[in-house]
């Protein structure tokens, strides 16, 4: 059986139990660390209730069963009656993993395949633990858990049980028994079936444990158990889609069957009627917003991105003829055209909270797996950036904290003797600079061996040893780039994920981003990651060069700071440009000498100096001419020239000329023998 | 489409095709007209530094950006300076729009696909170039050499650039 992706519900279902699934993550390891949060308790519980609830509607009882057996545990948890181990830990969150794949193969529209069973019957185990067991005086105590969240069925062992066991029912075992009704009240039947029909498939896994419970703890049928009955009658006729009449009859049989029962179970029905409402309050306030396809939004901010360099060119237009009125409306566009461009990239935005989201668990994971004590801060998480940003963001980021936990923090013992607290620190922080992102990633290991790197560089053949020895422990640190760069002596078989670190260069130099590292042996490293707000508009330096005056435009992200060639000496160092800026030098190369068929005389000492940032080092590009600041839309160079080594893209300036955008990385890579 | 040219051919159907003439040196090309977008006069190309050396560098198409390469040099001809008549054939393939450089463009020609004949040179393997052609038509007075514009930019072009 495949699963028909076209239908709205199924697709529903996944777009809202996507969310909760990321929520989850979240929450789960937030639990990890703070297991007494009863509020996160609760919220995990509710996120596997209703995924369940979704999952027993589309009958899709894999995830059901998971999904199920996932709650009983955190019913457990709830009620105290357990409380969360490490091991436990690990089981959900592989329940959860077991969840995200199901739901991988449900994407897939494929139907999914059954759950771990090992891991199924692991989650039972945590889901009746033996303390409860052991406290229980009377059998039914442990009954309950079993149960946990049927909300029907388990009143009715306890009730039929507790008489039968001839003991009173003491204060403690009440107050437990009306903490059980209040904890599942939420679910039971009548208010349910009145608010949210769709939830009712839940009901699916229970005449199973009903079967299981309710022969064994008395064989009168109690009102409870016709009610079950019923329910599963109903969820017989759902898939005729017939639920709401079906329903209706159920939920007074069911009304009725309460004024049977106890008070406990109408102060049950209340607290779910509140829940109901609440739930009501939520779905107003989603109303509120609508959800876009991405590929239009895409559109929008393409069409914004046109109408900002018509804007460019009218203002270019408006400079040249200088008419009063005109200048005042070309202003006012400009106003508008700059409002509508944040508008609509504040549209596409995300928190970066999505990917930091997923880095506590990759953290605890790691972690654990090496047997490191590791704690994650992250600050920033509201900063918000460009969606397309945030995903190409999030493979380089997971790669750089598990190096993080990997690579620099040290075992406890080490961190012991070398003064430090046992516990590792990995700090995560995001924030806006202006119109960049600043992402750092610092940890209080290690650090990098600078020696080690350079050992390694002259081992491989990539470096002379005195080129290497030169080299300052700084630049030195932007080895761990290189591709097929082993550094093997402290490096562990953990992050052999596939992406190296040369990936995860290249993948911010895609994004029009700069990396740099800073560390010091002993103390921590940092790696700080620079990258534009959004990939779709890219401020830039335009300069021009040659003769022909073809316009060039340098990425605004590399540009640190532009000299006057004339104020500035050259010396000539082994053949070699250099110039001197505050003292230090700085090579030079001729940009024109590069990118035109320029010939021109080498004591040429006239234009300007881009100085930019390339990985560690700074080199000064000589240029002719300067045009200044431009917002630019990228367009990529068609099928024949992508991948052109130094240019990025092409973009139509204010004048309708053509500017090609330079790839500084690849550019120095390319020319850099040109002198 | 052109690549079932002749395919369709040798099943029999026999329908009229049209094609844009082009002059490179003194041979005349045809290109199949449903592949051509537009023809532009010769203006500013934009070169591209670091690009091969048949591409000559990139206009603006009404705000898209095009490559236009060198077609002369493409086939391994002399360069000319362009001239007046010097014309940018823009032809679509596979969803890329690419401007070619030729002499000029002479005019739009109908045949029957009965009327196209196999390249002379087609089974010649040490012509790079003779997978290009799709065939021929001949005159009394001269020789139309159909391209198959798709095989031309198909071929290392693009693997080149997937290589990156």
């Amino acid at each position: 059986m495949s699963i028909d992706l076209n239908d709205e519900i199924i697709q529903d279902f996944l777009i809202e139990a996507g969310e909760l699934l990321e929520q989850l993550d979240q929450q789960l390891v937030t639990l990890e660390t703070e297991p007494d949060n009863v509020e996160i308790l609760n919220a995990v519980f509710r996120n596997f209730h209703t995924i369940k609830g979704g999952a027993g509607f589309l009958a899709i009882n894999t995830l059901v069963d998971i999904c199920h057996q996932a709650e009983n545990v955190f019913d457990v948890l709830r009620r105290g009656d357990a409380v969360i181990s490490t091991d436990m830990m690990d089981s959900i969150l592989q329940a959860y993993d077991a969840v995200l794949a199901i739901f991988e193969q449900i994407k897939a529209g494929e139907m999914p395949r059954p759950a771990d069973a090992a891991l199924i019957s692991r989650l039972e185990k945590f889901a009746n633990p033996e303390s409860a067991t052991a406290q229980g005086k009377a059998p039914p105590a442990s009954k309950p858990e079993q149960a946990s969240e049927q909300s029907v069925d388990s009143p009715a062992p306890g009730e039929t049980h507790t008489p039968a066991a001839g003991d009173e029912i003491t204060d403690d075992e009440f107050e437990s028994l009306l903490d059980e009704l209040h904890g599942k009240g939420k679910h039971t039947m009548p208010v349910q079936a009145a608010s949210k029909p769709e939830d009712r498939p839940e009901a699916q896994d229970k005449p199973d444990q009903a079967a299981a419970s309710s022969p064994a703890a008395s064989d009168e049928i109690t009102d409870e158990e016709f009610e079950l009955v019923l329910n599963e009658l109903q969820k017989q006729k759902k898939g005729a889609f017939s639920e709401t009449p079906v329903s209706k009859p159920a939920a007074v049989t069911s009304t009725d069957s309460v004024n049977t029962v106890n008070a406990t179970e109408k102060k049950s029905a209340v607290t779910e009627m509140k829940a109901g409402s609440k739930d009501k309050d939520k779905k107003v306030a989603a109303d509120s917003t609508v959800r876009v396809e991405t590929g239009t939004l895409d559109q929008i901010m393409n069409m914004v991105g046109e109408l900002v360099l018509l804007r460019n060119r009218l203002m270019n237009l408006d400079e040249e003829i200088g008419h009063d009125e005109m200048s005042s409306t070309v202003a006012n566009l400009d106003v508008v055209t700059a409002e509508l461009q944040s508008s609509v990239m504040k549209t596409r935005m995300q928190p970066i909270k999505k990917v930091f989201g997923r880095f506590p668990r990759v953290v605890r994971d790691v972690a654990r797996t090496l047997d490191k004590q590791v704690v994650l801060k992250m600050t920033g998480e509201d900063t918000d950036l460009d969606k397309n940003l945030v995903e190409a963001l999030t493979d380089p980021l997971i790669h750089l904290v598990r190096n993080a936990v990997d690579h620099g923090i040290e075992i406890p013992e080490v961190r012991l003797a070398a003064g430090k607290p046992k516990e590792g620190t990995i700090e995560l922080t995001a924030e806006q600079e202006g119109d960049h992102i600043m992402l750092k990633i610092s940890d209080d290991g290690a650090g990098i061996d600078a020696n080690a790197l350079r050992r390694k560089v002259v081992e491989n053949g990539l470096m002379e040893a005195d080129a290497a020895e030169r080299l300052s422990d700084h630049e030195c640190y932007h080895f761990i780039f290189l591709p097929g760069l082993s550094t093997k002596d402290e490096v562990s078989d953990i992050s052999g994920r596939g992406v190296g670190m040369d990936v995860v260069k290249s993948r911010i130099n895609q994004l029009n981003g700069t990396i740099l590292i800073n560390s010091e042996r002993g103390v921590g490293t940092v790696i700080s990651i620079k990258v534009p707000l959004t990939l779709a508009i890219m401020p830039t330096l335009m300069v021009s060069l040659g003769n022909l005056e073809q316009i060039f435009a340098f990425p605004l992200v590399n540009v640190n700071e532009i000299l006057d060639l004339n104020t500035h000496q050259v010396n000539v160092v082994d053949g070699q440009p250099v110039l001197l800026v505050r003292g230090k030098p700085l090579p030079l190369y001729n940009l024109g000498r590069w990118l035109t068929r320029k010939t021109g005389d080498d004591s040429d000492v006239s234009g300007h100096v881009v100085v930019v940032s390339i990985g560690t080092s700074s080199i000064g590009l000589q240029v002719d001419r300067l045009l200044g600041r431009e917002e630019v839309v990228i367009k990529p160079l068609g099928a024949l020239l992508q991948g052109t080594k130094g240019m990025s893209g092409a973009t139509v300036t204010g004048n309708g000329k053509i500017a090609l955008i330079l790839d500084l990385p690849s550019l120095v890579q390319k020319y850099s023998h040109i002198r | 489409m052109n690549e079932n040219v002749l395919r369709n051919n040798q099943t029999g159907t026999d329908e009229s095709l049209q094609w844009v003439t082009f002059q490179l040196s003194n041979e005349l090309y045809g290109v199949n007209v449903l592949q051509v977008q537009e023809v532009l006069k010769y203006t500013e190309i934009t070169p591209v530094p670091g690009a091969p050396h048949y591409v000559l560098g990139i206009i603006n198409l009404r705000g898209n950006v095009v490559t236009v390469i060198d077609t002369r040099s493409r086939f391994g001809l002399e360069i000319k300076e362009p001239d007046d008549l010097t014309r940018i054939i823009f032809i679509e393939v596979k969803g890329h729009i690419i401007g070619m450089l030729v002499d000029s463009v002479a005019e739009v020609v109908s045949m029957l696909r009965s009327e196209i004949e196999t390249s002379p040179i087609l089974n010649n393997e040490d012509s790079d170039n003779s997978k290009y052609i799709l065939g021929v038509q001949s005159t009394d007075k001269s020789i139309l050499i159909l391209l198959d514009v798709e095989k031309m930019f198909e071929d290392e072009e693009w693997t080149e650039a997937a290589g990156f």
